[in-house]
């Protein structure tokens, strides 16, 4: 298929509901920490989620990826009820997260760690792995192939042999980009990708992931509060504070919706 | 008068039966993250393999030559251990096929039983997280130690005394030396056996588990089985170890006793202090660590820690020098261990990637990954 062609057939699916929660009610003892939220996240979108600290975004993120279950409500991806699935049964599906401070394998090198994500790796049977190389290294190489080029992409290919551990804070967000990337992500759930990163390495995370979901047709939901950066490469946008949702719809309205002003300077 | 010869052929042994051990635990402990403070109980597998299996089967091959039936020769291999292994072990020293039959059968059922043992060990390990953990595996080490002591059906009625092994190298006329030449060509193997492991997706999943388990969950990893399957592979080997120890009559003698090969600082301390010395994760390490501590330390201590103690004169500290001599590869190990862990805290040989790809093929692959973009 060609460029052009493959991009209008992406253009064409943009804009189903690729993942959807229902009703997410989350209590923590007497905090409830979501409160009924229902969000929805379209294909080849870039929806954001802001709200002060606090307000559920990390939980709501917790429990779309699977390390928290929830007390009601459901989370629909795909038109499936993945609710009560663990969070690597979700991956499979192509339902990837990021964490808030980025989680590399430390002592692992950046080859190691993009290499760890591919799926179904003939060689992680530990009962065959070191008793015949034959059963995967045919894999191993074309995945190493993927491997360089995602990371040739992302910017990190001169780093291949650098142990996670001394990777600069943006260079790591790169790295779990390219991470989810490689275990052919569908949907990627990013917490925080700007925090912490120099303002031009967040300009080229940026320009990578609206690439990614213009080009491949790839989802994404970002929590950020470093809205004033982002906020050109940002489809849709979600307020939240006090476990709710208080405001949605195109980036700037939220921005300057009076609700959404007034939980940020503490209402 | 020190006998040469000896002191290296049984250093040699030694060295071999703990990288073996060594490398077991490195799988659980350096490559996995579980810390696994009962070791002891699966190499314990190993020598109760070879006293009541293994001996029950040569006991069984031979009965005809002694004139008992099969039945028989499997119930005196426990009721009257002593008296009947010693006629088998005489028959053993003319029955290659008999002596051969029971050490594969060894080599076979002992990581079998070991790696079942580790995964029935591995459901608390997938809800305990480190030093619950630990001492879950210390525990239970030491309750099946209690249990097999005194349960005498599997090591006989006393538990200092144990069962007499079977004689299995004695055809040879050789058998100390073959035995080594056996723990050697075993411990040669594994450690080929880790390096491919090692550096295979494998290797690496494991070590990413170890790194963050959340992270490996995140990118679709089942973290529980990873360490499930860590704990069977890691103690099959260490099963393994077993068996080449009690085999060898140079490190446990003609007899394995339980409270010997459940004996938590033979088997499960020691294995530590040389997987910390060598570099966790690190089978080169682990085995540089094993040759070094063992052909330095204990094999000349163990000989001279009495001279040396006179030499230095503790006596006028207020040491009794047998009681310093006897402490001293304790010591010695100790403060190695101080050393390394100030200078080097990875360890002698640090843990280094996986390599599933040779190096030289690197360059190549990055060429052709920037030809066709992803």
């Amino acid at each position: 298929m060609s460029v052009a062609g493959a991009e209008s057939a992406v253009e064409a699916a943009r804009g189903d509901v690729v993942l959807e929660t229902r009703g997410l009610v989350k209590r923590f003892g007497g905090i409830v920490a979501l409160n009924g939220v229902s969000i929805r996240l379209r294909r080849g979108r870039v929806t954001l989620l802001i709200g002060p600290n606090g307000s559920g975004k990390t939980t709501l993120v917790n429990v779309i990826s699977g390390f928290i279950m929830p007390d009601e409500g459901q989370v629909i991806f795909r038109g499936r009820d993945i609710t009560r699935l663990p969070p690597h049964e979700r991956v499979k599906l192509g339902l990837v997260r990021t964490f808030q401070i980025p989680k590399p394998f430390q002592n692992l090198t950046v080859l190691e760690n993009v290499l760890a994500a591919a799926e179904g790796n003939p060689g992680e049977n530990p009962y065959i792995a070191g008793v015949s190389r034959g059963a995967w290294y045919r894999f191993e190489e074309e995945a190493a192939r993927r491997a360089f080029s995602i990371l040739d992409w992302v910017g990190l290919l001169p780093k291949w042999d650098t142990r996670a551990s001394d990777l600069s804070g943006g260079q790591l967000k790169l790295l779990e980009i390219a991470r989810a990337v490689m275990k052919g992500a569908n949907t990627i759930i990013m917490d925080e990708p700007a925090a912490g990163v120099n303002p031009r390495l967040v300009h080229e995370l940026f320009s990578r992931i609206t690439s990614l979901a213009r080009e491949r047709g790839v989802t994404f939901l970002i929590i950020e509060h470093r809205i004033g950066l982002i906020s050109e490469y940002v489809d849709y946008a979600y307020a939240m504070n006090m476990g709710e949702v208080i405001a949605e719809g195109r980036p700037e309205d939220v921005f300057n919706d009076p609700r959404v002003l007034e939980s940020y300077l503490g209402g | 008068m020190v006998n040469l010869a000896l002191l290296v052929e049984q250093t040699v042994a030694f060295i071999a039966i703990y990288y073996i051990l060594t490398a077991a635990l490195n799988v659980k402990a350096g490559m996995t993250g579980i810390p696994d403070f009962g070791h002891a109980m699966f190499f314990a597998v190993g020598g109760i393999v070879v006293g009541n299996l293994a001996g029950r089967l040569a006991a069984m091959l031979v009965a005809g030559q002694l004139g008992v039936s099969a039945g028989e020769a499997f119930r005196k291999v426990i009721e009257s251990n002593t008296a009947f292994m010693a006629e088998v072990n005489k028959v053993l020293a003319h029955s290659p096929g008999a002596s051969i039959a029971a050490i594969l059968f060894a080599l076979i059922v002992a990581p079998v039983l070991g790696g079942l043992l580790g995964w029935l060990a591995s459901y608390p390990a997938l809800r305990l997280r480190g030093d619950y953990l630990a001492i879950m595996l210390l525990a239970s080490s030491e309750a099946l130690r209690i249990f097999v002591m005194y349960y005498t059906p599997i090591m006989g009625a006393t538990p200092t005394v144990g069962l007499t092994t079977p004689a299995v190298f004695d055809w040879t006329g050789h058998p100390t030396e073959w035995s080594t030449v056996f723990v050697v060509a075993l411990a040669l193997l594994v450690f080929v056996y880790m390096e491919r492991f090692y550096n295979s997706p494998s290797g690496r999943l494991f070590r990413a588990v170890r790194d963050d388990e959340d992270s490996a969950e995140a990118i679709g990893k089942d973290v529980a089985k990873v360490r499930r399957d860590a704990m069977i592979i890691g103690s099959a080997l260490a099963a393994l170890a077993g068996v080449a120890y009690s085999f060898n009559p140079w490190l446990a003698g003609s007899s394995v006793a339980a409270q010997r090969i459940f004996d938590r600082v033979l088997w499960t301390f020691w294995p530590w202090a040389l997987m910390i010395l060598g570099g966790m994760s690190s089978n080169r390490g682990v085995g540089l660590a094993t040759v070094v501590v063992g052909a330095l330390l204990i094999g000349p201590i163990r000989i001279y820690k009495n001279d040396l103690a006179k030499a230095l004169h503790v006596e006028a500290i207020g040491i009794d020098p047998g009681n310093f001599a006897n402490a001293l590869e304790y010591i010695l190990v100790g403060a190695l261990i101080l050393a390394v862990l100030f200078f080097k805290p990875k360890g002698i040989i640090p843990e280094p990637p996986s390599r599933t790809i040779p190096r030289s093929r690197i360059p190549e692959l990055i060429e052709e990954a920037r030809r066709e973009q992803p």
